[in-house]
């Protein structure tokens, strides 16, 4: 009965922390045509929940194999290496400066950005993060009075990164 | 579940222009008061469906 009470607990728990994942991308424009770009991945809502699930499963004995796995911490480092990849090669692209990482650890939000010097080299960028498709896919145009965000590729780049991680922690 | 999961994500895309923003493509896209940031929120199977569209073309 107890396990019953704990396993529904546990569906409760994933229908409502779901809620909680926000992806973020912000471009600023200037008026010379480049800019800055933020992409930011914030699970600080999921994790709070996580781990009173985890405590919950942690209070019971007889689903404490279940409750077993990589631990937060070894999660948040498997996200952190990730954006660090995508950082170093990003900070290799022509017209790209000011890269930087942010790894909350504790409060699971990530985030890079950095600074552009037109659509080109914004678009060299984040084809450098990401997904690693093939590349030549332009995702933002700039010219003098319009800014243009393709339709493509979003939830390629943005979701797989993130999904990694959603995906250990319903193991 | 992961049906579940990505009709739960939110997904936000916020541009900012350095003049004022004249038009927009995007119907379900909201440009904020002082006319120089436009803002598309989703959910991540909205887009995974195509149930919205993640273009936005931005005159200003």
């Amino acid at each position: 009965m107890k396990k019953i009470a704990i396993v529904a607990c546990g569906f409760f728990l994933l229908s409502t922390l779901t809620g909680c994942i926000d992806f973020f991308e912000e471009l600023i424009v200037n008026e010379k045509g480049g800019g800055h770009f933020v992409r930011k991945l914030d699970m600080s809502e999921m994790m709070e929940m996580t781990k009173t699930l985890s405590q919950t499963a942690k209070d019971s004995s007889s689903v404490k194999a279940e409750a077993e796995g990589p631990s937060d911490q070894e999660q948040a480092d498997d996200m952190g290496r990730s954006m660090l990849e995508d950082a170093e090669a990003i900070k290799k692209v022509n017209g790209i400066s000011n890269v930087k990482v942010t790894q909350d650890t504790i409060n699971s939000i990530y985030a890079i950005e950095f600074d552009f010097n037109n659509d080109v080299a914004l678009n060299n960028a984040l084809n450098e993060s990401g997904s690693k498709k093939p590349k030549a896919d332009n995702i933002y145009s700039i010219s003098k009075s319009w800014v243009t965000r393709m339709e493509h590729n979003s939830v390629d780049d943005i979701i797989l990164p993130g999904m990694k991680k959603i995906k250990m922690l319903l193991k | 579940m992961m049906q579940a999961i990505l009709s739960e994500m939110k997904y936000t895309i916020q541009v900012t222009v350095p003049g004022n923003v004249k038009k927009v493509s995007n119907k379900d896209a909201v440009t904020s008061e002082d006319k120089k940031k436009v803002t598309l929120k989703s959910s991540m199977k909205d887009i995974a469906d195509k149930n919205v569209s993640t273009e936005l073309k931005i005159n200003y």
